[in-house]
């Protein structure tokens, strides 16, 4: 099997897979998070997959009483605000994500680790991957 | 990362060390903004029509719009708001301009930002002597839901929006959320900064909000009052802001109040080669500076989230282009999309320290009386954010307020000589400054 494209499309069939994956470039040693095909330090195209721990740190959040429109379809809203932010990664990337299980202690800093959750919007399932209090 | 190597002769060249600047000088001859609010008879063309016939009236000494040679239009996304994209030419043939070329150029919020700055590279090239730049946006006809959903499409959909949920004010909300961890501040600085636009929109006849919080606060007293409800007797503004049901969270830690409202409106100038201004106007204003820098979303800065790194870029530029610094600027107009946009601007301008922007906004160093007041406008928050009308409407608040025109909320306790205008699209991913300076 060919190795897959470093796309946002192949992080997404990743997670699919329960597996958090980014590209890592050997030329500057740094980490994205998704796969990104073009390291922005060394501009090498020289990229290989690696698979994150899925354990960080959290450097902002909010909770958000004004869902968007995919959200309130999941019965989110005034009445139940979710709580979403930015992990910084044990390997260095920071990656944009909800926080769940932690509405009432949830403050910056605190650690955090990668969960894969199903919830589904009417018909529709989806596996989601969220960050839970480590 | 500075420097950029040619494949072909492997030369190197430093960007930093190139000193930027314009082909030929440029002036501002014309400008002005439409009314901002809610109207639902009036469509991209009408408020457009309305920026341009206002604006040909503020040429000293006339224009004949036979002389516009070409347009370059902002717009963030008429195809969403108005089921219509394509919107150059239509404006184009709405003003009369045809066959004249429009261009319609989008950055988001920075949209007509960049369309000011396309008109002054096209005239400082020697291509044309005047220029007409718009900045248009048409968002009321739709639901609030649908409002969100389309603002929410100029950030990164892909994580931002389908993997984190995160809405624009969850983004700058997170923000403030690392802000408040840094630096100490709390929601009481925010609030500042929304009762200081809205005195300051109070005073600008074509504001969204032509209202103060307290105003804002007395009229819903009085309406519960009207109409038999219960009335909440909030001492003053800030415990209206405090009140839960008053002032409901969108995203903590920002509320309704910090949010910029959803407006329609637009914005309109010419611009003309300096050589030929004193044709138009005794009263020539010129650009002195224009600098604009992309960045990654917040997710992939290198820094902390309490600062955007793609402002600083072009901030840095601005003032290397104009000879200029922080210090020397007399106003600005920044981008207070959210209250807490404004205290992160007036940082990465460098007109405050990293974390004392908080301090400066509570302790009236922004205000109108200050040195160097802030958004005399009403800012984004109170005169209203038609997104690609916003760059424009900024630049033609600073250009009235250099030339004098700016009727009741002129500035006049001291001598205005160079004007700073901020504009960002997105989180900071497109970040466009201008400094204007009075001849």
């Amino acid at each position: 099997m060919s190795e897959p494209e470093f796309t946002i499309a192949s992080f997404r069939k990743f997670l699919t897979q329960r597996k958090l994956m980014g590209s890592r470039c050997p030329d500057s040693g740094k980490i994205y998070v998704p796969p990104r095909p073009i390291c922005q330090d060394s501009q090498s195209r020289n990229m290989e997959w690696v698979e994150l721990s899925g354990k960080g740190t959290l450097t902002a959040f909010t909770s958000i009483a004004v869902p968007p429109v995919a959200m309130a379809r999941r019965g989110y809203g005034r009445d139940k605000p979710y709580v979403s932010g930015f992990v910084a990664l044990k390997e260095g990337p920071t990656i944009p994500a909800r926080i769940d299980g932690a509405a009432k202690s949830v403050r910056v800093g605190m650690a955090l680790e990668a969960e894969f959750i199903e919830e589904s919007a009417g018909e529709e399932k989806h596996l989601t991957l969220v960050f839970r209090p480590a | 990362m500075d420097r950029v190597r040619f494949g072909g002769d492997r030369k190197r060249i430093t960007m930093a060390k190139k000193k930027r600047k314009l082909g030929r000088g440029v002036a501002v001859i014309g400008g002005a903004m439409s009314r901002f609010g809610v109207f639902p008879d009036r469509g991209s063309r009408d408020l457009m029509a309305e920026a341009y016939t206002d604006a040909l009236d503020t040429v000293e000494k006339g224009l004949d719009p036979k002389d516009i040679e070409a347009l370059y239009i902002g717009n963030f996304c008429s195809e969403l708001f108005e089921g219509q994209s394509h919107l150059g030419h239509l404006v184009a043939d709405w003003l009369g301009l045809a066959p004249r070329p429009a261009t319609r150029v989008e950055g988001a919020c920075a949209s007509s930002g960049l369309a000011f700055r396309e008109g002054l590279l096209a005239i400082a090239s020697g291509m044309y002597d005047v220029v007409l730049v718009g900045g248009v946006e048409k968002m009321t006809n739709v639901s609030t839901e649908e409002v969100q959903e389309f603002l929410a499409v100029a950030s990164d959909v892909s994580m931002e929006g389908d993997q984190a949920a995160l809405t624009f004010p969850g983004i700058f909300a997170s923000l403030a959320s690392a802000y408040f961890e840094k630096y100490g501040a709390s929601r009481e600085h925010l609030m500042r900064v929304a009762v200081k636009n809205h005195e300051n929109g109070a005073l600008n006849p074509k504001a969204h909000f032509r209202a103060t919080l307290r105003e804002i606060m007395e009229k819903r007293k009085a309406k519960a009052r009207e109409r038999g409800k219960p009335v909440t007797d909030w001492a003053d503004e800030y415990e209206f802001l405090r009140d839960e049901r008053a002032n409901p969270a969108v995203a903590s830690p920002l509320h309704l109040y910090d949010c910029s409202p959803v407006t329609d409106g637009a914005a309109c100038m010419i611009l003309a080669a300096e050589e030929i201004a004193s044709n138009f106007t005794d009263n020539v204003v010129r650009v002195r500076a224009s600098s604009q820098a992309s960045a990654a979303p917040p997710a992939t800065w290198n820094s902390d989230l309490t600062a955007l790194p793609g402002v600083q870029s072009a901030a840095r530029g601005a003032y290397e282009m104009a000879g200029v610094g922080p210090g020397d600027i007399d106003l600005a107009e920044v981008h207070d999309c959210f209250t807490m946009a404004e205290i992160i601007a007036i940082e990465d301008l460098g007109f405050f320290e990293p974390g004392k922007g908080a301090a400066a906004s509570l302790e009236g160093q922004t205000s109108r009386q200050s040195r160097r007041p802030i958004n005399v406008s009403g800012g984004l928050k109170a005169k209203g954010h038609p997104v690609g009308a916003t760059g424009l409407a900024q630049l033609q608040e600073v250009w009235h307020q250099l030339r004098g025109s700016a009727g009741e909320r002129q500035l006049r306790h001291q001598d205005l000589r160079l004007g700073l205008t901020h504009n960002v699209g997105g989180t900071g991913g497109t970040c466009i400054i201008h400094i204007l300076e009075r001849a």
